[in-house]
């Protein structure tokens, strides 16, 4: 098998540390042409002064259900106050920020607040690029990020890893749920990034020894299920982009290849992730396996695809096994 | 007078955070620092790569864990499952500690992955106090919980964040981790005197301190550790170790990392203010 080593498997991004507080002056807007996640931009109402106002009794769970509700609308911080969900929790009519905030020396409550609301979304828009690397050149510096706020809108986190907060981002961008051009593809890439931060994580289950195999007595064969390691996707794409994405993670000049079926395995060995592409029958073969196919029944389900050929396929199958094996594919017999 | 730790945790000395791209390093090159800190969130849904690597450098060296998805000023309700896999993975690398921050992170079941703070009043003390005796209990180990640095102010806040934070660990019995950069950032921010903020922490549960750079805007500080650290901080550092006589203290460099040796080196900077702020010490007496 011709497998492809991947820099993903040569680091590791830290995940948590030190939140990522906006960009230059944290007090600008930050925008993407035609949109809008921060600042004062989206028509705030002007506060002339700060009324004396009744001393805010806002409990707790008011406060971070507000505060929460102001910094995550992708509107910016006057969309975020004027929200229902900020207002059933804290509404005190305009300027309810300068009732809940206190300005500093330097700033006022609104301009403090922003560096949350900045934050929120450019941290996540970045984590989402580095995980989705090849979607994000692909799509590109306008695309990525208005992609990356509606998946947050659609799809905020929920866990208290990173690790799952793009779990649905392949679906999300096939589904057509933001307009986005080259979309099929696109979903391709994604499907296969994300396979590749699964694969990367997956559990360390020990594969067969050859002195493990050689102990598996022949007729066992006609019975057992191959027990296939943990640490493998297999996938069926539109389009071929499995050399796009390795073009691209390597910096070399690219061309969107035009549409045509890739099956590809996406693998860990010695804690390193490759892809390789696979023929129909390997992928058939795999995949019976994988979802426990006896060994007559993965070759009945390859008998059937189409241009068969019996002596073709007996005649490879000790090498593709073979070549499985010392992949780690394989990590137990039941 | 110098303050010894409460639960007699031990000064680990002068360490780094451990991060990925300095892993090949530390392998190879098995530098002699003395422990290492690690963000618990990274290995907790992994067991790949990332935790064979942990393995291996908790074998050779010290460490302590450094959550940031406790939330333990959050209103939802605790997790108990994440709770599960910090305690196995506490025992798994035998950590020193267990450490987070004082902050939530989300409600209504969201998670921001920030630091979020929390209204200083004595609401949220009561709530804060209540989870951490559980999560305490459920760890059975103190906690140790960092002054978050932040960037805003409530107006139902009514007392100084050191108060809250010293009434906090005095009534949950935790430790405390003091982040001698995030008390720079959060004074500057707020306009609060440092010195007082110092004067106001209970040495004797300071466990661990942080050090870091920030970035200076202007009108306001970021916590973005992505430089070295600032005079005024190794002033504090010297200060808070010439009342404590000595804790485990940890730079945290996050953005624009360095090679291994020049983080290292920022860190070993600290003996100079270790060795002169026990000399002052010593001629106070």
């Amino acid at each position: 098998m011709s497998a492809r080593r991947d820099k993903h498997d040569a680091g590791r991004k830290i995940r948590g540390a030190a939140p990522r507080r906006g960009r230059g002056s944290e007090a600008a807007p930050a925008r993407i042409e035609g949109l809008v996640f921060a600042g004062h931009a989206g028509g705030l109402p002007k506060v002339e002064s700060t009324r004396p106002r009744a001393p805010l009794r806002a409990g707790l769970e008011a406060v971070e259900n507000w505060m929460q509700a102001v910094i995550t609308n992708a509107g910016g911080l006057g969309d975020g106050e004027r929200s229902a969900d900020a207002r059933r929790h804290i509404d005190r009519g305009a300027g309810t920020i300068e009732q809940v905030i206190l300005p500093s020396r330097n700033q006022s409550s609104r301009e403090r607040l922003q560096i949350y609301a900045n934050a929120y979304f450019w941290r996540l828009i970045d984590i989402l690029g580095e995980e989705y690397p090849t979607v994000r050149q692909t799509a590109g510096p306008r695309q990525f990020p208005r992609l990356a706020v509606e998946y947050l809108k659609a799809h905020p986190s929920r866990s208290y890893s990173l690790n799952f907060l793009s779990v649905k981002f392949p679906e999300f961008v096939r589904s057509g749920a933001t307009r986005l051009p080259r979309r099929e593809f696109l979903a391709d890439i994604a499907t296969v990034e994300r396979s590749m931060e699964d694969v990367f994580d997956a559990p360390d289950v020990k594969p067969l020894t050859p002195k493990e195999w050689k102990r598996i007595p022949m007729s066992a064969w006609m019975s057992k299920r191959l027990r296939m390691t943990p640490a493998m996707r297999l996938l069926e794409l539109r389009y071929p982009v499995n050399e796009y994405i390795s073009d691209v993670r390597e910096g070399r000049k690219v061309e969107f290849p035009r549409k045509a079926e890739q099956r590809l395995i996406i693998f860990r060995r010695n804690f390193s992730v490759w892809r390789a592409p696979l023929t129909p029958i390997r992928f058939k073969l795999l995949s019976a396996l994988q979802s426990g196919a006896t060994l007559p029944e993965a070759f009945a389900a390859c008998a059937a695809l189409k241009g068969f050929d019996a002596e073709k396929f007996t005649g490879a199958l000790k090498e593709w096994f073979q070549g499985w094996a010392s992949d780690g594919l394989f990590c137990g017999v039941e | 007078m110098i303050v010894p730790n409460k639960w007699g945790f031990p000064d680990l000395g002068l360490g780094v955070g451990l991060r990925t791209v300095h892993y090949d390093y530390i392998l190879k090159k098995r530098p002699r620092v003395d422990w290492f800190e690690i963000l618990s969130e990274n290995y907790l849904d992994t067991d790949g790569r990332p935790m064979r690597i942990l393995e291996q450098v908790a074998e050779r060296y010290p460490v302590a864990l450094h959550g940031v998805s406790l939330s333990i000023g959050s209103t939802d309700p605790l997790d108990f499952e994440y709770l599960k896999k910090l305690k196995r993975l506490a025992e798994k690398v035998q950590a020193h500690w267990l450490g987070d921050h004082v902050c939530w992170t989300g409600v209504a079941g969201r998670n921001g992955h920030d630091l979020l703070p929390v209204p200083l009043n004595e609401e949220t003390l009561r709530h804060i106090v209540k989870r951490i005796r559980t999560v305490q209990d459920y760890l059975e180990r103190p906690l140790i919980l960092e002054n978050a640095s932040t960037y805003v102010t409530f107006a139902n806040s009514t007392m100084p964040e050191q108060e809250f934070i010293a009434r906090m660990a005095e009534e949950a019995d935790c430790g405390l981790l003091l982040d001698v950069n995030n008390v720079y950032v959060s004074c500057r921010n707020h306009d609060w005197d440092p010195w007082a903020y110092l004067d106001g922490i209970p040495y004797h549960r300071v466990t661990q301190i942080h050090l870091a750079g920030h970035t200076d805007n202007g009108t306001h500080c970021i916590d973005t550790h992505n430089a070295r650290v600032v005079d005024e901080v190794w002033k504090y550092y010297a200060e808070v170790h010439r009342r404590t006589g000595g804790r485990a203290t940890l730079l945290e460099w996050d953005a624009d990392i360095p090679a291994f040796p020049e983080v290292h080196a920022e860190v070993l900077k600290a003996k100079k203010f270790r060795r002169e702020a026990m000399k002052r010490e010593r001629a106070a007496r």
